[in-house]
């Protein structure tokens, strides 16, 4: 089955510690700085959305350059392959693939950027003046040993992230069982441990 | 590739971490098992690093000492002996002039620790004369140090992090742990998995709301009437600990008389919130076996903060939820070591150790140690930072020695903070960047940054912790404590130090409640944490053991107060409330993390004004719009973030900005009672801006002038001295 990141959002603080942490890991890694995950706010939910490296994947369906690869594990961008075509960022359903690249502007690591468009254009449609797109996604750091864990993961300071395999996706599906039963418990009155708030 | 020991330099957690350092940079960060973050770092700990590379991001490091030969002249690279020359004559000639009150020093409680806040406030004390040093306490938990040291006696977190995380009831008033310090928040996290329960009050939906068991939205600026009609519920059902008022606090009845007022109707329009949410929360509060009040900048910025603070602690005290491991009173310190400069005495009115500067004896005793004659150390409280505009105006104020702070990003009005500065006389500024402030400055001295030097801070919960350096100081830049040292000498006070552990072991000699924490005790990932009277002493996690409070007669003082309402209500032409908040990737004035690659992608300029959906919509503004936010004092360019979680009136900006900079926006008005801004609530409008992309160039533009400015400011310190270059 496929192998993905995924999150506890009653544990999720909204820090984005998870960002740094794979902007920084992907930098060292020689690719692109973007982040791979969005953090994601609702009135009720905040959580870290990122890919699933789904089974059918549309993205790597929809490459025209075959710069997506399947791996053992995850879905991966080739990008150097990459043309910037945007074509897997619309069709995945997650929203978890946006095109980003690196900035021309100034010399020195002082950006001096000149806007094109307003901030609030989609990411599909932004662009700069002298900067080539290519297609980021979570990757599952695929650059690191197989005994490390995702930097992401390994940098969460409230262990809200967890990456889910078939072993722990196990483990979980029996506990939500469990708790499936005492909702249905709850559900028809008989909750003896309903605590008042 | 090597590894060095530190404690990250931003928010108050005091997260151990180390260094690593290839090829005489620091390329990187990893957690280490600290007491508070168990081997966890947040994105600053964990990205916050590269600045001391001197990555020139944001603003570039100053590397030589420079001066303004005269007012309103080029700043110039000159040698050290000539820039301590040159202000050792100044200062001694306003001394003179003026006398020693005309001169005032600020402390820095971020990177240089407090070995050099100790040597600096000897400086300010033992050569020039005079109690005029304060520090950022002031402008942010300086209520609660006062409030606290009023009522209980000591103006701390009365519980430790770690023990947060055991209490069967944390209530969150007025902080957001999650934005001001996630490795407290991860705390929180942990003790509502074991099954604590957990009240917000906040008139956001902060992070923190969403796993609380009661959340209440309450208005902007009604702190101290929730408050009292919190208390009011506690007395009237009967949840109050009589036994407990009875043996360990004095002035209930009096203190009833105000309270009994207050019931929860009666301040439900002012709150906006369900009296019977006040009645249910202070319920929860007063049966929870153990029951924790958190509260930050939102208590602390307003008004009446000291009176809120009073009431908070009159409250755990009433309902005996004070004194345990579990139990007692969190207000989390911002800055890394902004503890640690009420701990050096950087307060116009404390000498080291919180030993009052009015006490004779504790005089005496500083005197001795310091070799001054008898009565030479001045008695009388000296001014606060937030009395600098006015002291300027009045002519009291001549000189002003900035260390470590950037007074034009981080204090309200900024517009009348650059025109404080520049009536100066003098203006000395010594840190690490060529901040807002630095570039104002007739004296620029550099000093070591985080990372190269040595020292302890003190974390938010009391504990000390050892620092080290990880790289050699960059170009010309001297340890901070040396700069004192040496100008100090050169002013007729000879003051000279080896190391930061000579140091330490004269302000532990001084200070009874911080004896026992010795250098060897916080070795690695060791702590001390204060009251810590004796070498075996193992530190003291909770305060106020038994009711034993640190008061004369070791009793709490119960104070209670009616409520007023903050200062510039809204009103037609500017109608909506701004509070400024905190940023979670950046820290203080940005000096240090806009320097940083991660944290500056993440997040950058012009910043967020968060507003409620409804808000925006009746100003045709959209998300990620670029708007103006104007009030009394200014009118600057930010995005807009559409924000369900906040309330309709109300917007928040982040005070981490140099363009999308709220202090351009908000007010100079203190609480009278500690003389900290009303940051949480002034009135201002936003507006809309048609031409976005015009919008979006502008404020590049004014951002790549300010860089642009900055990099001319610090320029001539590539040019060395005619006498060097020979």
């Amino acid at each position: 089955m496929n192998t993905f990141i995924a999150i506890e959002p009653d544990r999720c603080i909204g820090c984005g510690t998870c960002l740094a942490a794979c902007s920084h890991g992907h930098r060292v890694a020689g690719l692109q700085a973007e982040p791979r995950l969005a953090l994601t706010f609702t009135p009720q939910v905040t959580a870290a959305v990122t890919c699933h490296q789904c089974e059918g994947a549309p993205c790597l369906a929809v490459c025209p350059v075959d710069a997506i690869k399947r791996t053992d594990e995850a879905i991966i961008v080739n990008e150097q392959t990459c043309i910037g075509c945007k074509m897997c960022a619309v069709v995945c359903p997650f929203g978890a693939i946006h095109p980003a690249g690196t900035s021309t502007a100034g010399v020195a690591g002082i950006s001096y950027p000149t806007p094109t468009q307003p901030r609030g254009t989609s990411p599909l449609l932004a662009w700069s003046i002298g900067v080539y797109t290519c297609a980021v996604k979570c990757d599952l750091c695929s650059t690191l040993g197989p005994d490390e864990e995702p930097h992401c993961v390994e940098a969460c300071p409230t262990k809200a992230l967890y990456v889910r395999d078939a072993t722990t996706l196990t483990g979980i599906r029996k506990d939500k069982m469990r708790a499936a039963v005492a909702a249905n418990q709850i559900m028809m009155g008989r909750s003896t441990n309903l605590k008042e708030a | 590739m090597e590894k060095h020991m530190a404690v990250c330099p931003y928010c108050g957690a005091g997260c151990k971490l180390n260094l690593i350092v290839d090829d005489g940079m620091v390329i990187g960060a990893e957690g280490l098992d600290g007491v508070t973050n168990e081997g966890e770092l947040c994105l600053k700990g964990l990205s916050g690093f590269d600045f001391i590379n001197d990555t020139k991001i944001l603003t570039p490091r100053i590397l030589h000492p420079m001066i303004r030969r005269e007012k309103g002249g080029e700043l110039e690279r000159v040698t050290w002996d000539e820039a301590l020359d040159f202000t050792a004559k100044k200062l001694t000639a306003i001394k003179e002039k003026y006398g020693p009150d005309a001169i005032m020093l600020t402390g820095s409680s971020r990177g240089p620790g407090n070995e050099a806040n100790y040597v600096m406030q000897k400086f300010t004390r033992a050569c020039v004369g005079t109690n005029n040093i304060d520090n950022c306490a002031r402008t942010c938990h300086g209520p609660s140090v006062i409030g606290l040291m009023d009522t209980v006696g000591s103006g701390a977190m009365s519980v430790s992090i770690p023990n947060m995380e055991n209490a069967d009831l944390i209530m969150l008033f007025g902080y957001n742990p999650s934005a001001s310090h996630p490795i407290v928040a991860r705390r929180i996290v942990k003790a509502k998995e074991k099954g604590a329960k957990i009240i917000v009050v906040d008139p956001r939906s902060i992070e923190t709301a969403r796993i609380a068991d009661l959340y209440i939205q309450i208005k902007n600026g009604c702190n101290l009437a929730f408050m009292n009609a919190f208390a009011n519920v506690i007395v009237s059902e009967n949840l109050h600990d009589k036994a407990f008022i009875d043996a360990h606090t004095n002035g209930f009845d009096e203190w009833w008389e105000t309270i009994k007022n207050y019931t929860p109707e009666s301040v439900a329009d002012i709150c906006g919130c369900d009296p019977d949410d006040i009645r249910k929360a202070a319920r929860m509060y007063a049966t929870a076996p153990n029951s924790i009040i958190g509260w930050g900048m939102g208590v602390t910025q307003q008004r009446q903060g000291v009176k809120t603070v009073h009431t908070i602690a009159a409250i755990a005290c009433i309902s005996n939820q004070i004194g345990r491991d579990n139990a007692g009173l969190a207000p989390v310190r911002g800055q890394n070591n902004v503890q640690g400069s009420c701990d050096m005495g950087m307060w116009p009115s404390l000498l080291p150790g919180y030993q009052k500067v009015e006490n004779p004896e504790a005089r005496a005793k500083f005197e001795k140690a310091w070799g001054l004659p008898e009565g030479k150390l001045p008695a009388n409280p000296g001014f606060k930072l937030t009395d600098l505009p006015h002291g300027v105006k009045e002519g009291k104020i001549k000189a002003f020695y900035n260390f470590g702070e950037d007074p034009l990003q981080t204090e309200p009005d900024s517009a009348d903070m650059k025109e404080t500065l520049e009536n100066l006389e003098l203006l000395i500024s010594q840190d690490i960047f060529m901040t807002q402030t630095t570039a104002l400055a007739d004296v620029v001295f550099p000093g070591t940054s985080w990372g190269e030097h040595d020292g302890v801070f003190s974390a938010s919960d009391r504990t000390f912790q050892r620092f080290t350096a990880a790289v050699p100081p960059k170009g010309e830049c001297k340890h901070d404590w040396q700069i004192f040292s040496e100008l100090s000498t050169r002013m007729g006070y000879p003051m000279h130090y080896e190391n930061t552990k000579e140091i330490w072991d004269e302000m532990r000699s001084l200070c009874p409640s911080f004896y026992g924490a010795t250098y060897e005790k916080m070795d690695g990932v060791g702590h001390a944490q204060w009251p810590i009277p004796t070498l075996d002493c193992p530190g003291t996690p909770t305060l106020y053991k038994d009711g034993q409070f640190n008061t004369a007669d070791k009793k709490a003082i119960l104070m209670a107060h009616d409520f007023v309402e903050p200062t510039e209500m809204p009103d037609d032409a500017y109608p909506l409330v701004l509070c400024t908040v905190r940023e979670v990737g950046h820290y203080s004035c940005r000096s240090m993390t806009g320097n940083c690659k991660v944290l500056s992608m993440l997040a950058d300029e012009p910043g967020y004004v968060h507003i409620n959906p409804a808000d925006a919509a009746a100003r045709t503004i959209k998300d990620e719009d670029l708007v103006w936010v104007s009030s009394r004092r200014g009118k600057v360019i930010t995005r807009a973030c559409l924000d369900e979680r906040i309330n309709k009136g109300a917007v928040y900006m982040t005070y981490q900005w140099w363009i999308g900079k709220c202090n351009d926006l908000t007010m100079h008005v203190t609480d009278p009672l500690s003389g900290t801004p009303e940051d949480k609530y002034s009135a201002c409008e936003v507006h809309c801006i048609d031409d976005q992309v015009w919008a979006e160039r502008h404020m590049q533009s004014l951002y790549t002038t300010l860089k642009d400015r900055l990099v001319a400011e610090a320029a001539p310190q590539n040019v060395a001295p005619a006498s060097e270059a020979q």
